[in-house]
């Protein structure tokens, strides 16, 4: 209820406008959205690319962080950014995104921005440290890995 | 709900007209199209009238704070947004809860959504620290001040936790320390009680005196282990001979009687430099030819006999370094694990050795561990030259009694080298040594002649007074005694591994008819 109240809100606005760069494409009810990023710089590592980003609510949304990952898709053509912070099954390493980093004053535009920014100011076309063990092993869902956010440049 | 944005218009805007006056009508207008929520509002409007402006709150402190941010929220003609919810006030239902701008900056909320936040700010699964989370707008960083109605007894439940919380390392230290407190006294209680006998124990002790025990025993008992301990390794080596001045300090001038057989506490103060002495004369007179007995053993020891007296030499110059550089020590092991490599060929054609060449690695690997160990506990340990490192034969640098890490190669030779190898079995050692001793002191009064062991039955006698004739006597000698014959046990059996070394020889295969093959040496 609380979250599906604010996330009409949000949706009527994403429906009129956003940021250049960030497209709507699914929000089929208040639990699982998809979005779309570009980075719009020249950035070699993304250039041409788009990118499918997957949100997913918790009932306590805004007071509970959404689940983002980023998805791959073959039709269209969707892949996962190399970024040292994104492994390859899509999770992302974003402080904002955990339950430390996150506060109710973000939204899914903001999200998608920060993503958005941290593509462009990537230049290392890695994987973070240990990707293959992590895509492995884990099971759990985002939120509930505990990760360490040592590096605040990217 | 969200069907109904112009009509909400015009009542939030009668509303910021006249807030007081309009209020109440103002909601019942704006649940009037609601078809089914409607009755709901409206009968929680009728049951509780109290519309925040023209109701007697309780609250009326924070309400009065709020207010003149209302009114600039009117001067600026927007409609305020609840950054939480994000609807803004133009969608205010008679249910939704009141605003509040709890920080400088602009963000302001529905008192729920903010409690909500704070909540989970709260929620004990996010904290990060067991201290209290910090409650602030995200935007600006103000701290958000709630105010609640105080409980004594939820606040004084809240900081019995905290206290518990913060006492149990402290505690789980303070019991494990006592217990092993308690269980050191109990060992040096049994000593005494077994190195003096009752009687002398019970007497030294003051037992019969007190009803409890002489507090400064009670204080100086846990410390019998622990000296025991330490007389295991070298680091004892510089301290333990200055206790014992404080005894004579302090007992020297009242001290009469005989000199001789001297006291109980006069034998125990000499101990030290009974221990020193002995310590030395083994370092001079046994190592080196230890060394020499180990030395042939090695693989291929005989091939260069010629280093031997100089390493010999080396090795003994060695015993008189006294360092406690332990880091120093182990880049000494480094630089031998290296030069080890060079020992491998050779290792390999020894006849003897059965194993491959990893497993001579592994040999290596426990040896450097057991080294450490050795050097941990400190037991006879001498801390190697630094200037050894140029030396490509290192096998002096470990040589003692107990420490003989290259011949655990072979199972036999290792059982006998290896004794009193690791920190657990020289604390076992010491804390069992008491024992020992009180058990060789019962052994010599079996085995001496009894004019020895009995005290004198007639008073002119006294002269003859000996120091065997007392228990502890005979305790402490029997402990002298195990010392030695341990030592010299273990040097025997090494001389024997030497002297076998050299008759060794390989049973050929026992062919088909069962006849005797010869040695092929």
């Amino acid at each position: 209820m609380f979250a599906n109240k604010r996330l009409g809100k949000e949706l009527a606005k994403i429906q009129q406008s956003l940021p250049p760069g960030i497209d709507f494409v699914s929000a089929p009810d208040f639990k699982q959205w998809e979005m779309d990023i570009r980075v719009l710089d020249a950035n070699p590592l993304y250039a041409d690319q788009t990118y499918r980003l997957r949100f997913r609510f918790s009932p306590n949304y805004p007071i509970e962080a959404p689940e983002v990952t980023f998805i791959h898709l073959s039709q269209p053509l969707r892949t996962i950014p190399i970024h040292p912070h994104i492994y390859s099954n899509g999770i992302i390493c974003l402080d904002l995104l955990g339950t430390q980093g996150w506060s109710p004053v973000q939204n899914v535009e903001s999200v998608c921005m920060s993503l958005q920014s941290m593509l462009t100011g990537n230049t290392k076309n890695e994987r973070p440290p240990g990707d293959e063990e992590f895509v492995r092993r884990n099971t759990q869902r985002p939120r509930d890995i505990r990760f360490v956010y040592e590096d605040s440049s990217v | 709900m969200a069907s109904l944005p112009p009509q909400r218009q015009q009542s939030s805007q009668q509303r910021r007209s006249s807030p007081e006056a309009s209020s109440s009508q103002q909601r019942r207008r704006s649940s009037i199209p609601q078809s089914a929520t409607s009755e709901d509002s409206q009968t929680v409007l009728l049951s509780h009238p109290s519309s925040p402006e023209s109701s007697p709150d309780p609250e009326t402190k924070p309400k009065q704070h709020a207010r003149p941010k209302i009114q600039t929220a009117e001067s600026n003609n927007e409609p305020r947004k609840c950054w939480i919810c994000f609807a803004d006030e133009t969608e205010d239902t008679p249910t939704s809860s009141e605003w509040r701008s709890p920080c400088p900056c602009s963000l302001t909320a529905h008192e729920s959504c903010l409690l909500d936040f704070v909540a989970d700010l709260e929620a004990p699964q996010n904290r990060k620290s067991s201290g209290p989370p910090k409650i602030e707008c995200p935007q600006c960083k103000a701290k958000i001040t709630i105010a609640r109605p105080r409980s004594l007894v939820v606040e004084g439940v809240r900081a019995m936790q905290r206290a518990t919380a913060r006492f149990i390392l402290p505690f789980t230290f303070v019991t494990l320390a006592g217990t092993v407190v308690t269980g050191c006294w109990m060992h040096g209680f049994s000593t005494i009680y077994l190195l003096f006998g009752p009687e002398d124990a019970e007497r030294l002790l003051g037992i019969d005196k007190a009803v409890g025990i002489n507090s400064k025993w009670a204080l100086g008992l846990p410390f019998i282990p622990l000296a025991l301990i330490a007389a295991r390794t070298r680091y004892a080596d510089n301290l333990l001979p200055i206790l014992p001045i404080f005894y004579f300090a302090s007992t020297g001038p009242q001290r009469d009687g005989p000199l001789w057989p001297p006291s109980a506490s006069m034998t125990v103060a000499i101990l030290p430099y009974i221990r020193a002495a002995y310590n030395e004369f083994y370092d001079r007179v046994c190592a080196p030819r230890e060394k020499a007995w180990i030395k042939q053993i090695q693989p291929r020891a005989g091939d260069h006999g010629g280093d031997e007296e100089h390493e010999q030499h080396q090795g003994q110059a060695n015993d008189f370094e006294d360092g406690m550089d332990i880091g120093l020590d182990l880049q000494v092991e480094i630089v031998e694990e290296e030069e080890g490599n060079d020992d491998v060929p050779q290792a390999g054609n020894a006849p003897e050795v059965e194993q491959g060449e990893a497993n001579q690695g592994q040999d290596r690997i426990q040896d450097r561990n057991q080294n450490q160990n050795q050097h941990a506990e400190g037991n006879r340990a001498h801390v190697p030259n630094p200037h050894q490192h140029v030396n490509p034969h290192p096998h002096h640098q470990h040589q003692h009694q107990n420490q003989h890490e290259h011949q655990n190669q072979n199972g036999v030779q290792g059982l006998v080298l290896n004794n009193f190898f690791s920190l657990p079995q020289t604390i076992m050692g010491a804390l069992v040594f008491p024992g020992i001793s009180a058990a060789m002191g019962a052994l010599l009064q079996v085995a001496l002649p009894r004019s020895w062991t009995m005290p004198p039955s007639s008073r002119w006698d006294r002269h003859s007074a000996g120091f065997l004739q007392s228990r502890f006597g005979r305790s402490i000698v029997g402990g002298c005694l195990f010392v030695v014959l341990k030592d010299t046990l273990m040097l025997y059996s090494r001389y024997r591994l030497a002297q076998d070394h050299k008759m060794r020889r390989i049973v050929d295969y026992d062919g088909k008819k069962g006849k005797k093959a010869g040695a092929t040496r």
